[in-house]
């Protein structure tokens, strides 16, 4: 089982050596990518300042698995590739990382869509929303 | 028999607890070891959260078995 998990923030070097290893894949016609950052929400006159994800991570790296064959069965991809954060990330940080490709670009829009969604419905990863003064409050995906 | 019980997020923190074994009969329901942790921790009856059997979320009527893994699992908050 792929473990879909990396320490801390997805760095834009990731990202950016992830899509030119697709250069060799002359099929692909079309990526996309989605992003999750870090907000620096305000809540109750305190700010965000970093979120700390833990994770049921044998559970949810099947799950990741499981909606990837389901991404690949709905959609006709080429790639599909997810990475999420583990541990600290701080505010303006990337913590998910969906990336898909196809021959041509209609089928990339729905696929990230589809991937997304059921990756924060399903995927069991717990976050901790840490404000300045170290305090914290647990965060819910609506 | 003995379960092994895994706890997560805020659940873990609310319990102070990530894992333990309990003595639990020899068919026991979900509907069951909830009656169970809630007896021991009286929080988790104001606390949301799901189950997962062997890595598969579950309803109260399942019935667990000895090598069963079961996890309790708060609202998700991935992405």
């Amino acid at each position: 089982m792929k473990n879909v998990f990396r320490q801390g923030p997805i760095t834009s070097e990731f990202i950016g050596n992830s899509i030119q290893k697709h250069q060799s894949k002359t099929s692909i016609g079309a990526h996309n990518i989605f992003l999750g950052q870090v907000r620096a929400d305000q809540i109750e006159n305190k700010q965000v300042t970093a979120i700390e994800y833990s994770a049921y991570e044998e559970m949810a790296n099947k799950k990741f698995h499981e909606i990837r064959e389901a991404a690949f069965e709905k959609f006709e991809l080429t790639c599909s590739h997810i990475y999420h954060s583990i541990g600290k990330v701080g505010v303006g940080e990337i913590c998910l990382f969906v990336f898909v490709s196809a021959p041509h670009r209609k089928v990339v829009f729905d696929a990230i869509e589809y991937l997304v969604e059921r990756i924060k419905k399903e995927a069991p990863v717990f976050g901790k929303e840490i404000f300045e003064d170290q305090s914290h409050v647990w965060k819910v995906n609506k | 028999m003995t379960i092994n019980i895994l706890y997560f997020g805020l659940i873990a923190e609310a319990i102070q607890c990530t894992q333990e074994k309990l003595e639990v009969g020899k068919t026991t329901s979900i509907k069951e070891i909830k009656k169970l942790l809630i007896n021991k921790y009286n929080v988790l009856e104001k606390l949301s959260y799901q189950i997962a059997v062997d890595q598969k979320l579950v309803n109260d009527h399942q019935i667990i078995s000895k090598t069963s893994e079961i996890a309790i699992l708060p609202p998700f908050a991935g992405g």
